[in-house]
């Protein structure tokens, strides 16, 4: 198909753009999309950890629960760094 | 194709007419009461559409949007002029008076076996090349210059959360649905958030003789919701204005209760658009309540306080909100905010000074 160029032109309203079209957004969502991966990749160890939880019981919940710990001192340094805010 | 289905053709056949609007003056009651017609589809993008419908005197400065319009819709198109004067170079072009009703022969338009409508424009590019270097970026570095004879967007601050985002100028308007007729707006656009706004065009200004009354604030109800995607909604406003100028009872009650359940006033964020008009408080919520009110209007006799400037309302908003603001006054309240400014002298502004440096280095 043949598109000319008045049909080629964005669609304004028949207004036009006097400045080019070529431009860079801010990926707002970037620092809480790289903290969900982290988290994401923590979840995946706790589904071995399961297996092994049976096996050895208290002392496992409590290794986990150390990891988990120092996983969190991450969460609250990204909070305090304003990760969660929209901006 | 070689596989004939005899019935797939006469379903498409049936289609409501898709028709995309270019409403001029004193038309916009018209073009909505035409839209109640099953058989038209009134479709908010000229890519979606096969008939243009210009409706209404089109002012000259808007002639070249008009062009622009037309040759947006893809072929097959025909043109209906209703109520319009057709532009001099054209052929033998549909004219119909505003009075007549436009529906069949829009319909017999469409069904009409002919030859697709030439371009109104020239298949040239809207900006000539005027960049340097292969892929056009025109200026030695990764940023500047001027290619097809825009300049690149450049950073500029930001008045929401201080983040310099590219800086994007458009230029909207005036031929979109639910927008109000002839209203062009230059935005500055970063991101989504408008930067400065600036009134290229007033709109046409409201139907002469038209007192605003429950028919005609219904209507801007309609535009509201129809915005909101609540075309439904708005239609059924549309049938209770049309029943209200034929001096029927209307039920106004009824189709209030049937807005709130809708949701609408909670897609309408709160203290969006807030000012004082007519010597009250007001925003988006309490506008769209008081259309759909059956009180007299408040708004007679011109009160003696000044109106609110658009422009200045739509800075710092996010461009769907922006739509909404615009969406939320009357013809007849729009006609004293919208005033034409005139474009701001950008000597000491960086953003401006590179890009023509950059222009003038093209050339």
């Amino acid at each position: 198909m043949v598109v000319s160029n008045p049909q080629a032109t964005p669609f304004l309203g028949g207004g036009s753009m006097p400045t080019h079209a070529w431009q860079r957004f801010h990926a707002r969502y970037y620092p809480m999309a790289l903290l969900f991966i982290a988290f994401e990749m923590e979840m995946m160890f706790m589904y071995p950890w399961a297996v092994v939880f049976v096996q050895e019981g208290i002392k496992a919940l409590a290794e986990m629960g150390m990891f988990l710990a120092i996983l969190s001192v991450g969460i609250v340094y990204a909070w305090r760094e304003g990760v969660f805010r929209w901006q | 194709m070689a596989i004939a289905w005899p019935w797939l053709d006469r379903l498409a056949a049936r289609a409501p007419v898709a028709i995309f609007v270019a409403v001029g003056r004193d038309a916009i009651e018209r073009v909505e009461d035409l839209s109640l017609d099953a058989r038209i589809a009134w479709v908010a993008s000229p890519r979606h559409a096969d008939v243009l419908l210009v409706a209404g005197r089109v002012r000259s400065e808007d002639a070249p949007a008009l062009r622009a319009v037309h040759d947006q819709i893809p072929a097959p198109r025909k043109t209906l002029w209703w109520g319009s004067t057709p532009f001099q170079e054209l052929v033998l072009p549909m004219v119909l008076p505003l009075a007549d009703e436009a529906s069949l022969p829009i319909l017999s338009l469409h069904t009409r076996v002919s030859n697709s409508e030439p371009d109104w424009l020239p298949d040239v590019p809207p900006n000539p090349w005027r960049g340097l270097g292969p892929n056009g970026q025109g200026g030695k570095d990764m940023m500047g210059g001027v290619p097809y004879g825009r300049p690149m967007a450049m950073t500029d601050d930001d008045s929401r959360d201080g983040l310099q985002l590219d800086q994007t100028t458009v230029q909207i308007g005036p031929f979109l649905q639910t927008w109000p007729a002839g209203l062009v707006l230059e935005l500055a656009l970063q991101g989504d958030v408008v930067q400065h706004a600036r009134v290229v065009h007033s709109p046409c200004g409201p139907t002469k003789g038209l007192r605003e009354g429950v028919s005609s604030r219904l209507r801007s109800a309609a535009r509201l919701l129809r915005l909101l995607e609540l075309g439904s909604l708005a239609e059924r406003c549309l049938r209770v204005a049309a029943a209200h100028d034929r001096c029927q009872p209307v039920e106004l009650a009824a189709l209030r209760a049937a807005v709130r359940r809708s949701g609408a006033f909670a897609a309408l964020p709160a203290g969006l658009g807030a000012c004082r008009l007519d010597g009250a408080p007001s925003d988006i919520r309490s506008r769209l309540l008081a259309w759909l009110g059956n009180d007299a209007d408040p708004s007679k006799d011109a009160t003696t306080e000044p109106k609110p400037k658009l422009s200045g309302l739509l800075t710092g908003l996010e461009w769907n909100e922006a739509w909404l603001v615009i969406s939320s006054f009357t013809p007849q309240q729009l006609h004293g905010m919208a005033v034409p400014e005139k474009a701001p002298v950008k000597g000491d502004d960086n953003t401006t000074n590179s890009a023509r440096s950059a222009m003038e280095h093209a050339h």
